[in-house]
Formats: structure tokens, C-alpha cells, sequence
């Protein structure tokens, strides 16, 4: 017997903001279109320079620079699908991305996990992400699972494992590929083929996506950006991810940090359809800022830069992956992180971005707390439900009931009552009492849901000869990474 | 512009983080006859000490110090060849610092460095993906008291180990004291592998630098 993985809960996008009007969105695409042309970024991979120069762009084979004049830009832009599937296990959980809803992840990838049972913090591993991809199944408002952990516990081959622990432990789309060796890559691919049923099947609805990390300001790693080419060429969709930090790695205002990670997402989707048009890319640019004192990472920023980014990707005409996010700088559950988690989802539905949340982490996306989880997946579904469209009809107006009961007398035997009581949803985590009658701390309830999850919730398995096939790719990989060692 | 004068520029030329009067003020200090040294120890020591200061109290920034760290650079360039043989300026400890090999990562390690500068290191920056041989040639040149080691990748953070290791297989392990930190490592990893000490920002990385050298912060 298996776990019944529930339908995927997505929010509207109806209520989104534009916080910039058109022409000030059009002024930041200018800016990325300057400097692609006149500072040009930096791609030490031949494999890119000479997809670039066959284009005719201007490539500095020696220093690796390539500068992409607007014209070229484009050219290759149009061919970019606005929409695509990013498909699950079965269709019922596949995602589509077409700006009508906004799909929430979970947050990725941490390093440290503080351990379900001892409550010590120790690195992470494979269970762990084994775990929290079962947990995350069990979450309606989750679509995507994102490794929440690394599964450090396997070296190089890391990334494939962490894919695998998705794959064979939910029936959601996984975020399966990532920066690792090039020579790797086209095991990732393998898997999701196998996973999907067929090469056509892969390309049509694919189990996974990728991420692949810019480095700013206007650089690319060459693996990742070598690993981004091996998944465009199998339809695998794959979103850049510029993570420009103000004061740092970009300037030191919002709209300088937003434009130097818009220009190396956009480099990268440029390249990706020069080599393959048509391949599904994706644009994300999270912007934080260095902490002016200490230099640490601080991503909890008042300011509404998750929705300009879902308005600049949209202004290219891609999907989206930014917008609200429930991640905290916090290093422990607390104020600090209710508030993100209180603030950033209510973001959600304003920013429409198609995958945004990132539900699960903390202390900047290195530390898991699985409750953590529960708490935020439970502070999204107030945010869902505050932002749903919200209709009523005579009988919720219950005039004929408030007559009946009139001045000075009480709802509680009325049918009406009994029949509509349940309609409200009410927290789960909060509002609860231990034996003596005290409110208990919702973290604690939450700890005892994650682990009752964690034991109980198993989703369908894959097929005994799929999970053959996929222990044999990861051997074959693990050969591969020993070569590369 | 009398000496006395000159000094005061050339530490205001710090505090304020202007690499390019700094240049200008040491080139002057020379043309004019002031000893190099001097113009380090009453120009530019007391300016990065203010600066230093100001940090602490928590009107100076981070980019403070590190336009200040350049300032003082580009005026030592010009001042230190230009010092009389057998002269050196004081400084607190010498430092490497670098990031390990197959790791890109700069900023970390640089605030770090920026910051023990302004608090009287000499630091030598051996750079990012940087070998064990690496580490072992720049500790070897520089004579250097402490190392420090950056890595804030899951996959690199293991070279922090080998180049400990490596330190031990050289003959140099008694002779440093090894300070690690980055993004993934803990306290725990640096005691795994046998590190001295690890902070967990840059200003953790200045007190802890103190207490390796045994130093009065």
C-alpha cells in the first residue's frame, strides 16, 4: 500500500502587481542590453564561445568575454517558449507555466540539517532529502520539489543523488539537474528519460528541470554552463539564476544589482537558444544585499524586488522563477522567520511569478529544520486563502437563518450552522492544546506532524525495473566521477 | 605643503578611502625628502587606526575599510621600495590568505584580508583556487605566522583538509596557525580537520586572528 500524493494546489496570479510601468521595465532591459553589448560576460567554456561566434557575436576567445549585440539578442529571445510543462510523475501533477499560476517549490540547498530525532545540527545527507521529498508529496501548495539538502554524504555524484532521492520519493516534478561535472550531466538526462518513459516523453513532459547558478557580476562557471547546454539539447528546462548581492557582487542599489543578474540570465538564455531554439529556459534573479558591517549574506529585504524581477522576465517573455519567498535570513524558527514567512508569502500572488516560495530553509537557505516546512507550507495556505476570489451566495448570507434566530439568542442548533462550520478552514498548527488545556507552541506541533509524515507518508514507488535502471545510471556515473577524480 | 602636513593628507587619504591621493601624497612625501618610513608609521598607520576605529564604534562601513585597504596599498606601493635597506614597518602578524583549489569564490577571503590590514596584518592575498603547493609557497615566501583558508563549496570545503595535511607533510604545521571559514564551514568541520580556529564573518576572523598569534587585540 502507498500514500495517495494529494493534487497540487496552485495559487492565481489574477492579483498581480506591476510595480514598474512598462517604460521603466523597458529602461532596465536597455541597461541589459548595454552591457551585453559593451561590457560583454564572461564564458570560460569553448563549447559557448564558439556557439556565440558561429552567431556573430563578438567573442574574445582569449579572455573569454563575449559581447551580444541587441540585434542578436533578439533573435535568439524569440525563440524562448513563454509557457511549458514542467511535468510530474503523472500528468494530474503536472505544472504549467504560463503565467496564470504561480507554483510554490521548496527552498534549495542547504548544507546542515538539524536532525529530526537528536535535534543536533550536523551536515547533511541523502535520507535527508529522501525525507523531505516524501514530506513535500504530502503538501498540496508544494508543486516542485527542490533538494532542500545537499546529499553530501556521496562526494562529486552529489547532485545525481540528490536528483535520484527526488524522483524515486515523490510523484512531483523534481528539480533534478544542477551545476555538477559536464561529464555528468548526461546521466541526469538518463534518469529523467527513464523516469519519463521515453525520450519524446522526456521532452514533452519532463520529470525535471535544472538551475544553473550565474556568478556575479557577469560571469558564468563553465560546468554549469556546460551542464545548462546538455539539458537544453534534451528539452530538459532550465532556469538561470543570477544571485546578485548589493554592495558586493553588484552595485549597491536595487536597480543595479536587478540589472547586472538580468544581463547574465539573459546571456545565458541567449546562448541556449542560439545552440538549441526553442529549448525551455527560465529567468530568476534574487537579489540580496552584503550586510554593510559584518559582510554576511542578508536576503530578507523590504523592498519589492521579487516582483520587478517576475516583471522582467515577463518583459523577455519567459516564465519566472522569483517572486515571493518565505526563505529567512533566521538561524533559528522564531519572529525573525514568521515575519519572512508572513511577508513573503503574501508576496506570492502579487509577484505571480510561476515557481516561487521556497518553502523549508533557513538561515539564508543553509540550515533545514524540517518542521520548518510545515510552518511555512501552513502560513502559505492563509496567504492562498486570503488572496482566493471570494463569492458568497444567499445561503452564506443567511439572512433567513439570522431571522429565525433574531435579538439576544445563539447559532448553535441551527442546521445551517452545523452545515457550514466545517466550510472554514482553520490553522492546523495553531490553535492547539496539550492535556492540560495550554496552548501548545505551533513549532512543536509542527515537529510532530513532519516526523508522523516522515514515518507514514509514502508515495507510490516507481517500478522495480525503473529503479533498476536508475541504480545502474548512478553506478555508471559514480565509474564516471572516479575518472574525473 | 610642510611634512607635517604631508602626514596629515596622507592619513586622511586613508581614513577616507582615496587610493588615488594616497598614490599622489607618497609620490610628494618622496619628491619632498620625507623618510618612507616615517610617512608609513605617522601618515598612513594612524589613518587606518582612525579608520579602524571608526569601524568599531559602527560609523564606518565595510566598503570604508576596503577603499581604505586600498588606499593604504596604493600608497605602500610607492613608499615601501623606496625604504632604506634593514628598515621594516611593524606590523601585528603576517597573514596568507587564499581560497582552495576548484573554488572561485574571492569575497569572503578579501573582506577578511581588508580587515586584518586595517588592523595591522601584513596579509598576503595568494589569490582564489589555490593548490596545497600554492598555500605552502606563499606561507614559505611571505614567512607567515598564519593562514587562512576559504571555501564555500560543499565539494571544496575537503581541500581545507588536504592542505592541513599537506601543511604537516611540509613541516610547516608548527610554524602556522590555520584559521578556515566560507558558507558551509562550522566549528565542528574546523576540529574535524584538525584547523585552528574558525569564525564565522569577517569580524569573528579579526578577533580570532588575535588569538592565534596570541596578539593584544
Amino acid at each position: 500500500m502507498y500514500s495517495e500524493t494529494p493534487d497540487i494546489v496552485a495559487f492565481d496570479t489574477a492579483r498581480r502587481l506591476e510595480v514598474l510601468p512598462v517604460d521603466q521595465i523597458k529602461r532596465v532591459q536597455a541597461g541589459t542590453y548595454q552591457l551585453l553589448q559593451e561590457v560583454g560576460v564572461h564564458f570560460p567554456s569553448q563549447r559557448a564561445l564558439e556557439i556565440f561566434a558561429d552567431h556573430g557575436a563578438d567573442v574574445d576567445m582569449t579572455k573569454e568575454i563575449v559581447r551580444i549585440p541587441p540585434g542578436l539578442v533578439n533573435r535568439a529571445m524569440s525563440t524562448a517558449p513563454r509557457s511549458f510543462i514542467l511535468g510530474g510523475r503523472e500528468e494530474q501533477f503536472d505544472m504549467v507555466l504560463d503565467g496564470s499560476a504561480s507554483y510554490l517549490c521548496t527552498d534549495g540547498c542547504g548544507v546542515h540539517v538539524v536532525d529530526l530525532e537528536s535535534r543536533e545540527r550536523r551536515p547533511s545527507c541523502k535520507a535527508d532529502v529522501a525525507m523531505m521529498a516524501r514530506v513535500s508529496d504530502s503538501l498540496p501548495l508544494i508543486g516542485f520539489f527542490w533538494p532542500l539538502v545537499s546529499a553530501q554524504d556521496y562526494g562529486p555524484t552529489a547532485p545525481l543523488h540528490e536528483c535520484h532521492a527526488g524522483l524515486t520519493n515523490t510523484l512531483k516534478h523534481v528539480r533534478g539537474g544542477t551545476t555538477t561535472y559536464a561529464e555528468l550531466a548526461p546521466y541526469i538526462v538518463e534518469m529523467a528519460t527513464v523516469v519519463a518513459g521515453s525520450d519524446e516523453a522526456r521532452r514533452k513532459r519532463p520529470p525535471i528541470c535544472a538551475n544553473i547558478c550565474t556568478i556575479a557580476p557577469l560571469s558564468h562557471d563553465q560546468d554549469g554552463i556546460e551542464c545548462a547546454l546538455t539539458y537544453a539539447e534534451a528539452d530538459i528546462p532550465t532556469s538561470f539564476m543570477a544571485m546578485t548581492t548589493m554592495a558586493s557582487t553588484a552595485p549597491a542599489t536595487p536597480m543595479g544589482a536587478l540589472v547586472t543578474g538580468d544581463a547574465e540570465v539573459v546571456s545565458a538564455m541567449v546562448l541556449i537558444q542560439l545552440a538549441y531554439p526553442g529549448a525551455p529556459v527560465f529567468h530568476s534573479v534574487l537579489v540580496s544585499m552584503m550586510h554593510p558591517r559584518t559582510g554576511s549574506y542578508v536576503s530578507d529585504l523590504s523592498a519589492p524586488l521579487g516582483i520587478i524581477s517576475t516583471q522582467l522576465a515577463h518583459a523577455w517573455k519567459v516564465p519566472a522563477l522569483t517572486g515571493g519567498s518565505v526563505s529567512s535570513d533566521a538561524s533559528e524558527i522564531g519572529w525573525q522567520s514568521g515575519t519572512k514567512t508572513g511577508f513573503g508569502s503574501a508576496m506570492i500572488p502579487l509577484a505571480g511569478s510561476e515557481i516561487c516560495g521556497y518553502l523549508g530553509l533557513l538561515d539564508g537557505s543553509m540550515i533545514l529544520q524540517p518542521e520548518q516546512l510545515l510552518l511555512d507550507h501552513e502560513t502559505c495556505q492563509h496567504a492562498f486563502d486570503l488572496f482566493s476570489d471570494y463569492e458568497f451566495d444567499e445561503d452564506d448570507l443567511a439572512l433567513d437563518v439570522i431571522k429565525a434566530v433574531g435579538p439576544r439568542s445563539h447559532f448553535l442548533k441551527q442546521q445551517h450552522t452545523r452545515r457550514h462550520v466545517r466550510d472554514f478552514r482553520l490553522p492546523s498548527l495553531t490553535g492547539q492544546r496539550d492535556a492540560e488545556g495550554n496552548l501548545r507552541d505551533p513549532r512543536e506541533v509542527a515537529l510532530e506532524e513532519v516526523k508522523q509524515i516522515a514515518e507514514n507518508h509514502q508515495p507510490q514507488p516507481l517500478s522495480k525495473d525503473i529503479l533498476a535502471e536508475l541504480d545502474h545510471i548512478l553506478a555508471a556515473a559514480e565509474q564516471e566521477a572516479e575518472k574525473i577524480a | 605643503m610642510t611634512k607635517s602636513e604631508l602626514l596629515r593628507k596622507l592619513a586622511e587619504s586613508v581614513e577616507l578611502g582615496e587610493p588615488k591621493d594616497a598614490a599622489v601624497l607618497a609620490r610628494q612625501a618622496l619628491d619632498e625628502g620625507l623618510d618612507p618610513l616615517k610617512a608609513i608609521n605617522e601618515g598612513l598607520t594612524p589613518g587606518i587606526t582612525r579608520l579602524g576605529e571608526s569601524f568599531s564604534r559602527g560609523d564606518a562601513y565595510l566598503p570604508d575599510l576596503i577603499l581604505g585597504g586600498e588606499a593604504m596599498k596604493s600608497a605602500l606601493e610607492i613608499l615601501e621600495p623606496a625604504m632604506l635597506d634593514g628598515q621594516e614597518r611593524e606590523v601585528v602578524g603576517r597573514v596568507v590568505l587564499g581560497t582552495v583549489k576548484g573554488d572561485l569564490h574571492e569575497i569572503g577571503k578579501t573582506l577578511v584580508g581588508t580587515m586584518l590590514t586595517a588592523n595591522g596584518f601584513l596579509v598576503s592575498d595568494a589569490g582564489i583556487d589555490q593548490s596545497a603547493d600554492d598555500f605552502i609557497a606563499a606561507i614559505r615566501e611571505t614567512d607567515a605566522e598564519l593562514v587562512g583558508i576559504s571555501a564555500l563549496l560543499t565539494t571544496t570545503m575537503r581541500e581545507q583538509k588536504t592542505i592541513i595535511d599537506a601543511l604537516k607533510d611540509a613541516g610547516l604545521r608548527d610554524q602556522v596557525k590555520v584559521m578556515v571559514g566560507g558558507a558551509p564551514v562550522t566549528q565542528r568541520w574546523a576540529d574535524q580537520i584538525g584547523a585552528d580556529g574558525y569564525a564565522e564573518d569577517a569580524i569573528g576572523a579579526i578577533d580570532l586572528a588575535y588569538r592565534l598569534i596570541d596578539a593584544p587585540a
